[in-house]
């Protein structure tokens, strides 16, 4: 048989995605804090890489790995053509418009200056909203930005809302629901559809009795 | 592929000519004859009949007049324009081509290669069983480990219909079906009506694998008369590969949904292992006739051949 490939994220997202794993008997060899980028699963045949992010889904897309586990937020924003096979149920949070307390989202004729890392999302947002937008793309410590005047509201990830209120700052409207999932690329997953359904069906098990 | 240098180019170029000679005999052996569609469309024509098209990515000239043509920017359109206004009833044609299409990408224009198979008013049991042969033999030919999937837009549309959508409802579904995605279809179909076909519909996604197997399951759930149209086309199909030894490679998946919306029956796709894109594709497409002035039976599938030709050339198999 050959090896399973399995993309994970560098981070708190990979650390949750190899405890999960664990939990089902799979990938005892993970080891988070180590340097080493590669590790395999000699007993269920799987090899897993340890990525950036945002390079998940590329690994996914291109079939270099058969399937990743990735926020919804970049899957979003790369609008890769994959199979999204399960939600999974830890790290649910929100994309958000945030801004100043009581600013205005919709301003009827002028262009709203928007800060954020998800330019991609923000964009088509807007658009179905017909709400005119200019982009300002920012990598990170977003919050700053209305703040400083350089936008009147950001677009990014709210879990707990403490950094926004720790800047003075507010969610003005939920966008979209973010939770990490299990995506596949559309060729490999024909191939190992059993093996990949597999630890599916064992994750969504382990979910029900947690819950239960 | 791209390279660097003459040797390589030429070599490469020499290989693909040899690829398309091999398919070549093998389609002329099965009865099929040469056409070459013409290169030139006009756009105000095409736009109409293929609505659901990217504009933006046709690729357009102007002619001596100032009206608008185009380089074709698809292989099956072109054909049937050209042939269905001179049909005649009872007229049984199977033809292949071997073509390039044209497309905008990025700041350039892209040549696709692609080398297909039509066959023409030809009973639709018949020609489905035709037509998924050849494309077993084609993938077989360089394959010990190939997937042909079949699937059926009738079955699915039958399904749909059940649920009298809205147009957005109905591509939305179509979306999450296409992704697979069965948790995204419980939460969005939970306003739809509570009936059998509610339960065939949430549980569609799981309807893939063996298609023997995913056969006989979809039987026992809800069926009406569309669904069950569809489904016993591919029955047939299925049966029929058995009965010829072939149906090792076959599998099915009930929930798969083509990006052309013309499809109405069996469809088909082929994969190889290590390549990262269909192989072959194609499908049924009676209805799309009728806006060429003709309803008759139709099906065909394209080859993927820079796709094929590379997949072989990396693996020296070539």
């Amino acid at each position: 048989m050959d090896y399973l490939t399995v993309a994970l994220a560098k981070g708190r997202l990979g650390e949750q995605s190899a405890e999960l794993f664990n939990q089902i008997d799979i990938g005892s060899c993970l080891d988070m804090k180590s340097r080493k980028l590669v590790f395999t699963d000699e007993v269920n045949r799987i090899k897993f890489m340890l990525l950036k992010n945002s390079d998940v889904v590329t690994y996914v897309e291109n079939g270099v790995a058969d399937i990743g586990i990735v926020g919804k937020d970049m899957l979003m924003e790369s609008k890769a053509k994959v199979f999204q096979l399960y939600n999974l149920s830890f790290g649910y949070c929100k994309l958000c418009i945030a801004g100043k307390k009581g600013a205005d989202v919709y301003k009827n004729n002028a262009i709203l200056r928007v800060a954020t890392k998800f330019d991609r999302s923000a964009k088509d947002y807007f658009e179905a909203k017909g709400q005119k937008i200019e982009i300002i793309k920012l990598n990170g410590s977003v919050e700053l930005a209305p703040v400083l005047g350089l936008s009147d509201v950001i677009v990014d990830l709210v879990e707990t809302g403490n950094t926004l209120k720790a800047n003075g700052l507010e969610v003005l409207e939920d966008m979209y629901e973010i939770n990490p999932l299990i995506i596949a690329n559309r060729i490999g997953y024909k191939f190992k559809m059993k093996q990949i359904d597999d630890i599916i069906k064992n994750i969504e098990r382990l979910e029900l009795n947690t819950i239960a | 592929m791209k390279f660097t240098n003459i040797k390589d180019e030429l070599r490469y170029a020499e290989k693909r000519f040899k690829l398309k000679q091999d398919i070549e005999r093998m389609v002329i052996e099965k009865g099929y004859i040469s056409y070459e569609p013409g290169m030139i469309e006009d756009y105000d024509k095409y736009v109409a009949i293929n609505t659901r098209s990217n504009r933006k990515a046709i690729v357009k000239v102007m002619n001596a007049n100032g009206q608008i043509s185009i380089l074709r920017p698809d292989i099956t359109s072109n054909l049937l324009s050209n042939l269905l206004p001179k049909w005649e009833k009872n007229l049984k044609i199977k033809i292949f081509y071997y073509e390039k299409i044209f497309k905008h990408s990025g700041s350039g224009i892209k040549e696709i290669r692609q080398m297909g198979i039509e066959c023409l008013g030809i009973e639709t049991i018949d020609a489905d069983k035709e037509v998924i042969w050849l494309a077993n033999d084609i993938l077989s030919q360089y394959r010990k480990k190939y997937i042909l999937e079949i699937g059926s837009s009738e079955y699915l549309k039958g399904l749909l219909q059940e649920f009298y959508l809205e147009e957005d409802e109905y591509h939305e579904v179509l979306t999450l079906l296409d992704r697979k995605n069965k948790q995204d279809l419980i939460r969005f179909a939970k306003g739809f009506k509570k009936n059998e076909a509610y339960e065939a519909l949430v549980n569609l996604i799981d309807l893939k694998g063996g298609a023997e197997e995913v056969i006989e399951k979809a039987k026992k759930s809800y069926m009406n008369e569309r669904m069950s149209k569809g489904l016993n086309e591919l029955n047939e199909m299925v049966k029929f590969m058995k009965e010829s030894g072939l149906s090792d490679n076959i599998t099915c998946d009930l929930s798969m949904v083509s990006s052309l919306g013309y499809y109405s029956g069996v469809m088909l796709r082929g994969y190889f292992r290590e390549s990262n894109r269909e192989i072959i594709k194609g499908g049924r497409y009676d209805t799309y006739t009728e806006q060429f002035g003709e309803i008759i039976p139709a099906i065909g599938f394209s080859v993927e051949m820079d796709e094929l030709l590379k997949s072989l050339y990396e693996r020296g198999e070539i």
